[in-house]
C-alpha cells in the first residue's frame, strides 16, 4: 500500500512541476523565446484536454458495461479533425480575424455583437460546465481514496479545487493578452496530456502483456455480447453519440479555448488534423483489454470505472498505480483549468464587465482602473466557476448522478451547434433565430435530460418523471409527446437539438437581420474572401482620438495603448502625435479591445466614444433607398420633361396655327373691309351726287336711288353672311336636325331658283331618288345650301347654252345630291381655294357676291353631319356634291312606311 | 498530389469515413468472429480509424499549401508575437 504522505508528496511535486513549467514558459514568451512553443505538437497536445477523468477512467467502465460503444466518443472528434479544412479552419480564421475570446463571444459577434446572446451562451456554458467540473473533482477524490485507502472526499475535493483555482488565477490571468492566449497554461496542459497518454498506455500494456498474455488471451473468453453491449451496438445511440462527440469537440468551451483561441498559427491545424486523432487512437487502444481483463480478474461488484487504478493495485504494482493516478489527476486538472479559463472569460466579459463598465462610466474613473477591474473580474470569475463546481460536488455528495454528467454536458453544449454552424455558413441566420433556437434547445435539454438526471431529487420529482407534470403523460420528460421506447439520451438529443435547429432555421427566415448582423454575417461567412478581416467601419461624426486613447489605456494598459496608438499614428504619417480617428483606426482599436473584453463590450464602448453608431446596414439601406428614390424621381422628371417637350411642341404648333389664324383674320378683315368698301363707295358717291347736284333729272335720281338701294341690300346680305359664318365657325349656331324627304327638299330649292334660271336661260334637269328617302337635316339650311350651290352653278357658268343637272342617289347610308353644270365647274387648281372665305373661282368675275357662300354652305353641311365636296370628272371638269346621312330616326323609319 | 484536388479528396475521405463508421454499413461488420484473437467488429473500427488518420496525414500538407495559395494574408504575417504588458 502507498502511504498517504507519499501520494501527497508526489501530487504536490507534480503540481509544483506544472506550476514551474507554466511559469518558465510564461517568462520565455515574455522574452520572446517561444519558437519551440509554437510547435504544432504542443497545440495538438493541448487539444487533448478533450480527454478528461471521465474518459480516462470512465471509458474502461463504459467498455465493461456497454462494449464497443465508448469508441464513439473518440470517433466524432476524429471525423471533425480529419475534416479540419471545412470547419475548424474557418473557425480559427474567424477567431483570429475578430479576436474572438470564447464561444459566447463568437456567437454574439456573429449575430451583431449581441450582448443578450453572449449572456445566454455564457449561462448555458456555466450550467453545463459546473457539473462537469464536479465530475472531475469526484474523479480525483474517489481515486485518491482508492489509492490512499481512505481520506475525506470533501476535503480532498476542496484542496484540489483550491489548487486549481490558484493555478488558473496565476497563469490564466497573468496578463490580459490581446488574443486571450495563455502560453504557460498551454504548456502545462501539453505536459499533462503526455502524462495521461503514457499512464494509460503503460497500464494498458501492463494489463495486456503482463496480467494477460497478449490480445489473443484478452479476448479469448469474451462473448460477442460483451462487445456488442446490451443492445444493438450500431443503433441510434451509436449515431447520436458520434454526433455528440463531434459536436462537443467544437462546442465545449474548453475545446473552443484550446482549438480556436489558443491557436497561434492556422497551419498548426494541419498537423493536429491527424495527430489528435492518433492521440485519441492511442488512448483507446488498451481500453477494451483493461476492461475485459478487469472483469475477469477483479472480484464481483468491483467498480469498472476504477479498473485503470485498481488492477495495478491488485497486482501490487504501486509505481504503476501512482502513474495511473497521476494520469487521471492530469486529465481532471487540465480539464478544470482550461474550463475555468474559458468559462470565466465568458462570465467576466459578458456578465461582470458590462455591468462594471456601466457603473464605472457613470463615475468617470481614471485610466488604469478598467484594467485592474478586468483582472479582478477574471479572477473572481475563476473563483466562482471552481467554487460552483466544488459546491455541486459537495451537495450532490459524489452521487452516481455525476457519472452520466459527461454526456449530459455534451448535449448541453450541442445546443450551440445550430447557431454556430448557421452563423459560419449561412448569411441569412439572424440573432432572433439564434436566440430563440438556443433558448428552446436549452429548456428542452434541461427538461428532458439534465433535470431527470437527478432521479427526482432536484426540481422534477420522481412522480413527474414517471407520470409527467400534473400527471400529463404526454409531457413526461423522457417520453415527450409519447415518444417513448427510446434511449433517454437519444430522446433528449432528438428533442433539444432538433427543436433548436428547426426553430433557429424558421425564425431566421422569418426575421430581418440588423445592419451589424448583416455586416458580421458576411464577414464570418465570407471570411476567406476578406483580405484582412478588416471591418468596413465607416464612422460618421468625429471621434475624439484622445477619448479613444484614454479608453485604450484603461483596458490595454498604458504602454500597450501608447504603442498601439504610436503605431497607428506612424501608419498615418503622424509620428509623435495621436492618429486621426479614421475608420481603420476605430476598427483596429475595436478589434484590439475585443481581445480583452469581448466584441460586444468593445463595440459598445468604442461606439459610445465615437458618439455615433457606425454606418450600419440600415443607414446604407436608407442611403440606397434614397438613391433609388432619386432614380425614381429623375425617371419621373425625364418623363415629365418629355411630356413638357411634347406640350411645348404642341404649343409651338398651336402658336403657329394661331399666327396663321391671325394672318387669316387680318386677311379676312382686309377682305371684309374691302367687300364693305366697294358698296359703301357706291352708296357714298351716289348720295353725294344726290346731295350736291341740284340739276339732275328725276330719271337719273331714280337710278341713283336704286343703286343705293341695291348696294345697301348687298351690304346687308354681306353682313348677314358674315354673322352666319361667324356663328358657324364659333359653333354657336344650333341647327335643329330633323328627318326630311330629300326629293321634296331638292324640288323646293329648284323652285326657289326657277326665276333665276329662267332669266339666265339655264336648262335644269332633275333626276330624283327612285323612292322617298329621309335625310337628317335642317330643312331651311339645306334649302339655303341647295339654293347657293344652284345659283353658283347658274352664275359661274360661262357656257353659251348653260345647263344644270341635279342628280340624287344613294351610296350606302349616304344620300348624295350632285349639282352638275356644263360650265366645267371648279378647276382642280381652285378646288381648295373656293371654300375659303371671300374666294371666287378664277372662272367667275369679280362683281358677284362676297365669296362667302361656299364657305357657309360647307360649314352648314358639316354641321348636319354631311359635307359639301367637289367631285372631279377630270382635272378641269368637276361638280359639287352634297352628301347627307340617311335619317335613322324612328319616326323617319315610320314615315316612309306610312307614305307607301 | 495536386494542391487543387486536396480539398475534394478531403471531403471524400470524411464522407467515406463517416459512412463506414455509422450504420447501416457498419452493421455488416457486426460479426461474431475473431481475427488474430481480436473481435472482428473492434478490429474493423480500429482499421477504419487508422485509415482515416493515415488519410488525414497524407492530405494535411497539400491542404496546408493549398491554403497558402488561396489566402496569403494571414500567412504573410507570420506567427503572431504576443503582447506583453508592462
Amino acid at each position: 500500500m502507498l502511504s498517504v504522505n507519499l501520494i501527497l508528496a508526489v501530487c504536490i511535486g507534480y503540481v509544483a512541476l506544472l506550476f514551474a513549467v507554466a511559469f518558465i514558459v510564461d517568462r520565455q514568451t515574455r522574452r520572446r523565446r517561444i519558437a519551440w512553443l509554437q510547435s504544432p505538437i504542443i497545440y495538438t497536445l493541448s487539444i487533448s484536454v478533450y480527454c478528461t477523468a471521465w474518459t480516462f477512467y470512465g471509458a474502461v467502465g463504459s467498455a465493461a458495461r456497454n462494449g464497443l460503444e465508448f469508441v464513439t466518443i473518440y470517433l466524432g472528434p476524429t471525423l471533425v479533425f480529419v475534416g479540419w479544412w471545412f470547419l475548424l479552419r474557418k473557425l480559427v480564421r474567424i477567431g483570429r480575424n475578430n479576436r474572438i475570446t470564447s464561444i459566447a463571444d463568437l456567437i454574439s459577434s456573429r449575430y451583431g455583437k449581441s450582448p443578450s446572446l453572449a449572456v445566454l451562451v455564457t449561462t448555458i456554458a456555466v450550467i453545463a460546465t459546473t457539473p462537469y467540473i464536479a465530475l472531475q473533482l469526484q474523479g480525483v477524490t474517489s481515486t485518491f481514496q482508492v489509492i490512499a485507502g481512505g481520506g475525506d472526499a470533501v476535503t480532498t475535493a476542496f484542496w484540489v479545487a483550491a489548487g486549481m483555482a490558484l493555478f488558473t488565477i496565476l497563469f490564466g490571468t497573468r496578463n490580459l493578452d490581446a488574443n486571450e492566449r495563455h502560453h504557460g497554461v498551454v504548456a502545462a496542459i501539453a505536459l499533462e496530456a503526455v502524462v495521461k497518454l503514457i499512464a494509460l498506455i503503460a497500464v494498458g500494456a501492463f494489463v495486456t502483456y503482463s496480467v494477460a498474455d497478449g490480445f489473443r488471451d484478452v479476448f479469448q473468453d469474451v462473448s460477442p455480447e460483451a462487445i456488442r453491449g446490451a443492445g444493438d451496438i450500431f443503433g441510434p445511440r451509436w449515431v447520436v453519440l458520434t454526433f455528440l462527440s463531434a459536436t462537443a469537440v467544437i462546442c465545449l468551451p474548453r475545446q473552443f479555448q484550446v482549438t480556436v483561441v489558443e491557436n497561434i498559427d492556422e497551419r498548426h491545424l494541419a498537423m493536429a488534423s491527424w495527430l489528435f486523432p492518433l492521440y485519441l487512437f492511442g488512448m483507446v487502444l488498451f481500453i477494451m483489454p483493461i476492461a475485459f481483463v478487469g472483469l475477469r480478474m477483479m472480484p464481483e461488484g468491483a467498480n469498472p470505472d476504477l479498473f485503470v487504478l485498481t488492477i495495478p493495485l491488485a497486482e501490487e504494482r504501486y509505481e504503476l498505480a501512482m502513474l495511473a493516478f497521476l494520469g487521471g489527476f492530469s486529465s481532471a486538472t487540465s480539464m478544470v483549468i482550461v474550463a475555468a479559463i474559458a468559462v470565466s472569460t465568458m462570465v467576466s466579459n459578458h456578465v461582470i464587465m458590462p455591468v462594471a463598465l456601466r457603473v464605472l462610466a457613470a463615475r468617470h474613473a481614471v485610466s488604469g482602473d478598467v484594467r485592474k477591474l478586468l483582472l479582478a473580474s477574471r479572477r473572481i470569475s475563476i473563483g466562482i466557476i471552481l467554487g460552483l463546481g466544488f459546491l455541486y460536488f459537495w451537495i450532490s455528495g459524489g452521487s452516481d448522478a455525476l457519472a452520466a454528467i459527461g454526456l449530459i454536458a455534451f448535449v448541453g453544449v450541442a445546443q450551440f451547434l445550430p447557431s454556430l454552424l448557421g452563423g459560419l455558413f449561412w448569411q441569412g441566420a439572424t440573432r432572433a433565430g439564434a436566440l430563440s433556437g438556443l433558448i428552446v434547445g436549452f429548456l428542452l435539454w434541461a427538461y428532458t435530460l439534465f433535470l431527470p438526471s437527478f432521479d427526482g431529487d432536484f426540481i422534477l420529482s420522481a412522480s413527474v418523471l414517471a407520470n409527467g407534470p400534473w400527471g400529463i403523460e404526454v409531457l413526461r420528460p423522457q417520453a415527450m409527446l409519447g415518444l417513448s421506447g427510446m434511449d433517454p439520451l437519444v430522446h433528449a438529443v432528438v428533442w433539444s437539438v432538433g427543436a433548436n435547429a428547426l426553430i433557429f432555421l424558421v425564425v431566421s427566415t422569418l426575421t430581418e437581420p440588423s445592419a451589424l448582423e448583416r455586416l458580421q454575417g458576411s464577414l464570418f461567412v465570407n471570411v476567406y474572401r476578406a483580405a484582412d478581416g478588416g471591418v468596413s467601419h465607416n464612422a460618421i461624426g468625429s471621434a475624439d482620438t484622445e477619448d479613444l486613447f484614454v479608453l485604450a489605456q484603461r483596458i490595454l494598459g498604458n504602454e500597450p495603448a501608447r504603442a498601439l496608438f504610436d503605431e497607428m499614428a506612424r501608419d498615418q504619417g503622424r509620428a509623435g502625435a495621436l492618429p486621426y480617428a479614421t475608420d481603420a483606426v476605430i476598427a483596429r482599436l475595436e478589434r484590439e479591445l475585443a481581445g480583452s473584453i469581448g466584441a460586444a463590450s468593445a463595440h459598445a464602448m468604442v461606439t459610445r466614444i465615437t458618439g455615433q453608431e457606425n454606418v450600419g446596414m440600415t443607414e446604407l439601406i436608407d442611403i440606397a433607398d434614397e438613391a433609388q428614390q432619386l432614380i425614381e424621381t429623375s425617371r419621373e422628371l425625364s418623363e415629365k420633361s418629355a411630356a413638357l417637350e411634347q406640350a411645348a411642341a404642341q404649343l409651338r404648333a398651336a402658336n403657329e396655327r394661331l399666327r396663321a389664324l391671325d394672318a387669316q383674320k387680318d386677311d379676312f378683315l382686309n377682305q371684309v373691309s374691302h367687300e364693305l368698301r366697294t358698296p359703301m363707295t357706291s352708296v357714298r358717291s351716289m348720295s353725294e351726287i344726290l346731295k350736291e347736284e341740284t340739276d339732275i333729272s328725276d330719271e337719273e335720281r331714280a337710278r341713283f336711288v336704286s343703286i343705293i338701294h341695291n348696294e345697301s341690300v348687298r351690304l346687308t346680305r354681306l353682313l348677314d353672311e358674315l354673322l352666319d359664318i361667324n356663328r358657324l365657325e364659333a359653333g354657336t349656331l344650333n341647327l335643329n336636325v330633323e328627318p326630311i324627304e330629300a326629293n321634296a327638299s331638292i324640288a323646293s330649292a329648284l323652285d326657289a331658283v326657277s326665276g333665276l334660271t329662267r332669266n339666265a336661260g339655264v336648262a335644269v334637269t332633275f333626276e330624283p331618288l327612285p323612292q322617298a328617302v329621309y335625310v337628317s337635316a335642317n330643312p331651311d339650311r339645306l334649302r339655303q345650301v341647295l339654293i347657293n350651290t344652284l345659283s353658283n352653278a347658274v352664275k359661274y357658268n360661262p357656257s353659251e347654252t348653260p345647263e344644270i343637272r341635279v342628280r340624287a342617289h344613294r351610296n350606302g347610308d349616304d344620300v348624295l345630291i350632285d349639282v352638275i353644270d356644263n360650265g366645267g365647274g371648279v378647276s382642280r387648281k381652285d378646288a381648295n381655294m373656293v371654300f375659303e372665305k371671300f374666294a371666287r373661282g378664277s372662272r367667275s368675275d369679280r362683281n358677284q357676291g362676297a365669296g362667302l357662300g361656299l364657305a357657309i354652305s360647307r360649314a352648314i353641311m358639316r354641321k348636319m353631319n354631311g359635307d359639301l365636296t367637289i367631285e372631279f370628272v377630270s382635272d378641269s371638269i368637276s361638280y359639287f356634291r352634297l352628301s347627307l346621312k340617311e335619317s335613322v330616326d324612328e319616326t323617319a323609319a315610320f314615315q316612309p312606311a306610312a307614305a307607301k | 498530389m495536386s494542391r487543387r484536388t486536396a480539398p475534394d479528396r478531403s471531403i471524400a475521405l470524411i464522407l467515406v469515413g463517416t459512412v463506414l463508421l455509422l450504420p447501416p454499413l457498419a452493421t455488416i461488420f457486426l460479426i461474431d468472429g475473431k481475427l488474430a484473437g481480436v473481435p472482428i467488429t473492434f478490429l474493423y473500427i480500429l482499421v477504419v480509424w487508422g485509415l482515416l488518420i493515415i488519410g488525414g496525414a497524407i492530405l494535411a500538407r497539400p491542404l496546408r499549401e493549398n491554403d497558402t495559395l488561396t489566402a496569403t494574408t494571414t500567412e504573410s504575417e507570420g506567427p503572431e508575437v504576443p503582447r506583453t504588458d508592462g
